[in-house]
């Protein structure tokens, strides 16, 4: 499921940056979407982790 | 004009980066024993050169050439690039790369086809092999157009030293040094290289981009100056959100071609050239650390690809002496550094492109070798002859692309966005959909193959003019454009199904579904794009409608088709969340959990090898 919630944020997020490039202020979107990956990527490291977590669980 | 003296050291320093790569296919043609150290590199890499081999594989000329010159033309919206492709590579990483390697390790599957027809349990080799002719269609035009972009990046630059410009001559130098540490080293070659180039890469960008706003007055200032860069003939500066190509677009537009960017990401989860990296890496708990390295990478390299076209287009001198836009790049260069420098940037561009003709030769190579050739026909043949074989295989078809480019070729980017189009609707639904769930079947998996493949075939067609588009009337022959891609699919299908299922009546109804639910989003599309852009002005981008619409009829015609046996899918499934055998070495001997993931594998293995789906 770890997966699924992934994506779902990945939609997610995709869809807040669509939003600040309708506002057509570009240093908005611009940092924004910055932001909003910068943040991706850290829950990206959480999946990542998550995966170790699981596996080291699988081995006790 | 630089002087003879200084194109002297500018080819002598790409030559520097020739010897390179070549060395590293001479050093490591001895590590290749067998066809998975051919294939695979034996699952022995680290995680940094997978990483680097991942980003490299993709970022081809695209980001070398293309992207500083979307930048160039189109300002901040250049952005939209790296939105899509960061997402949807971070969603390989997470979803796919870690469920792909453990099974296909498992089972020994080395190719993407194997992987498709050990998950699904399809045993006659018809989803195989039609993957593997696909891929081979679709990547052997992708290599052509990166020789053909190589050529071009030479080309230009003898242009501008005084050397000769024969662009032939430059097309093949760049395809016979890749050709040759390819065809040497297999996937330890390419992965090395892969790395060495990605780095290349990377200085070379971080070189040009310091330069460049070292000129312009550091990077405080590029905003300033992009919101006074005038572009286009209605008042777009190079920061206005609705300027794309110097034109103005608003509203539903302006939405479609931003979602068309987007969709280029589309294309990630289906390119085998970049998903078969994953299950290269030595160890799947390092993907931690090679997701992180190769999304950074990313970030680094499409930001500062990008900006070198910003600065090129800030830049007076530079923006006045540039006629193409994809000349943005090595303008720059010639521009601002010292010949050494300007060799070591203008390689970069060239490294990209190696670096993805590289693994795309590799992966149509084994295409052939491993899931038509000795699957099919010779089942038994000794390893150093299938090495052999596959060094045969990749030199034949390194040399088709290179007679291609030389003769045939003449537009890049399209035929690279048609490839990559072409694999990540085909594919991506599908290599999404078998490690996420678990109904999908066979005869869906084979309808959504046909539906990506042809929707990506007949729009980019019919963009180009080609077709249903008489004296470049877009819209004479919509009712024809609207049925043809649910009649292909139906008709194929319908073959495909048949084959699998060994059922008449099941394959027509497959084939009923996938063409019905072709139809439901086809048609709207086309009439749609009619209606709201009647003279076709903006970017309709084929992933935008052929990716869902192929996942769509992965999902329902799944429903109307007979799935593999539970207990394989099951155990499919379970042997992609337990430690491989690689892994187990790892896990205290003896423990419950070695015991159960071993009786996992054998189940598996002996499933696929009753059937001969691998060796």
């Amino acid at each position: 499921m770890r997966e699924v919630y992934s994506l779902i944020v990945i939609a997610i997020c995709i869809t807040v940056i669509v939003i600040l490039a309708f506002t057509h202020i570009p240093e908005v979107f611009w940092w924004g979407q910055i932001i909003v990956q910068l943040i991706m990527l850290g829950i990206a490291v959480d999946v990542t982790m998550g995966l170790i977590k699981e596996r080291e669980e699988v081995g006790r | 004009m630089v002087h003879w003296g200084t194109a002297e050291t500018i080819f002598t320093t790409l030559g520097v980066y020739f010897a390179i790569v070549l060395a590293i296919g001479f050093i490591v043609e001895k590590y290749v024993k067998n066809l998975a150290d051919y294939i695979l590199g034996g699952r022995r890499l680290g995680p940094y050169v997978i990483a680097f081999s991942e980003r490299a594989s993709e970022m081809s000329g695209w980001v070398g050439l293309g992207l500083p010159s979307e930048g160039f033309t189109s300002g901040i919206n250049s952005t939209w690039n790296t939105i899509g492709c960061f997402y949807a590579d971070l969603m390989c990483w997470t979803v796919i790369s870690r469920r792909i390697r453990r099974f296909t390790e498992s089972v020994g599957a080395l190719t993407i086809p194997t992987y498709l027809e050990a998950r699904l349990g399809e045993d006659r080799g018809v989803l195989r092999i039609t993957s593997a002719l696909i891929i081979v269609l679709f990547l052997s035009a992708y290599v052509g157009a990166q020789f053909l972009a190589s050529g071009k990046v030479f080309s230009a630059i003898a242009a501008v030293s005084g050397i000769s410009t024969n662009l032939k001559l430059w097309i093949a130098i760049g395809a016979i040094v890749m050709i040759i540490y390819t065809v040497l080293g297999g996937f330890f070659a390419v992965c090395w290289t892969d790395y060495v180039q990605g780095w290349w890469a990377v200085i070379g960008l971080v070189l040009i981009v310091s330069a460049g706003l070292a000129a312009i007055g550091g990077p405080a200032n590029l905003f300033n100056l992009m919101a006074h860069t005038h572009v286009g003939k209605s008042g777009l500066t190079l920061l206005s959100l609705n300027n794309f190509w110097g034109y103005s677009y608003g509203g539903a537009l302006l939405l479609i071609i931003m979602l068309s960017y987007i969709a280029i990401g589309f294309g990630w989860p289906g390119n085998p050239h970049i998903t078969v990296r994953f299950m290269g890496i030595k160890r799947p708990k390092d993907l931690k650390k090679a997701a992180l390295t190769a999304m950074i990478l990313l970030l680094v390299v499409y930001y500062l690809a990008q900006s070198a076209g910003w600065i090129a287009r800030v830049t007076p001198d530079v923006a006045s002496s540039i006629k193409d836009p994809e000349e943005a790049l090595p303008m720059l260069a010639l521009k601002h550094l010292n010949p050494i420098l300007a060799g070591v940037v203008l390689a970069a561009p060239i490294a990209l492109m190696m670096s993805t003709a590289d693994s795309q030769l590799l992966v149509a190579a084994s295409a052939i070798v491993e899931d038509i050739y000795r699957k099919t026909f010779k089942k038994s043949l000794e390893e150093a002859r299938l090495v052999l074989w596959s060094r045969i295989v990749t030199l034949v078809i390194g040399i088709a692309a290179l007679i291609w480019a030389l003769f045939f070729g003449k537009s890049v980017y399209y035929f690279v966005l048609f490839a990559w189009g072409g694999l990540g609707a085909a594919f991506g639904p599908i290599m999404l959909l078998s490690v996420l769930w678990r109904r999908l079947t066979p005869s869906a998996a084979f309808a959504a193959i046909v539906t990506g493949a042809s929707t990506i075939i007949i729009w980019k067609s019919y963009s180009k003019g080609w077709i249903f588009c008489p004296g470049g009337n877009y819209n004479a022959q919509l009712p024809l454009l609207a049925a043809s891609v649910p009649i292909i699919v139906f008709v194929v299908t319908f073959i495909g199904a048949y084959l699998i299922e060994r059922d008449g009546v099941k394959g027509l109804k497959a084939a009923v579904v996938a063409a019905l639910v072709t139809t439901a989003f086809w048609v709207p599309w086309v009439y749609i794009r009619y209606f709201v852009d009647p003279k076709y002005s903006a970017w309709w981008y084929e992933l935008l409608i052929g990716f869902p619409t192929a996942t769509v009829v992965a999902i329902v015609t799944s429903y109307f088709s007979t799935p593999a046996k539970t207990e394989h899918v099951e155990r499919a499934f379970r042997l992609m969340e337990t430690p491989t055998p690689s892994e187990l070495g790892e896990v205290s001997k003896g423990s419950e959990v070695k015991e159960v993931a071993i009786s996992e594998i054998d189940y598996v293995k002996n499933f696929v090898l009753a059937r001969g789906l691998v060796k």
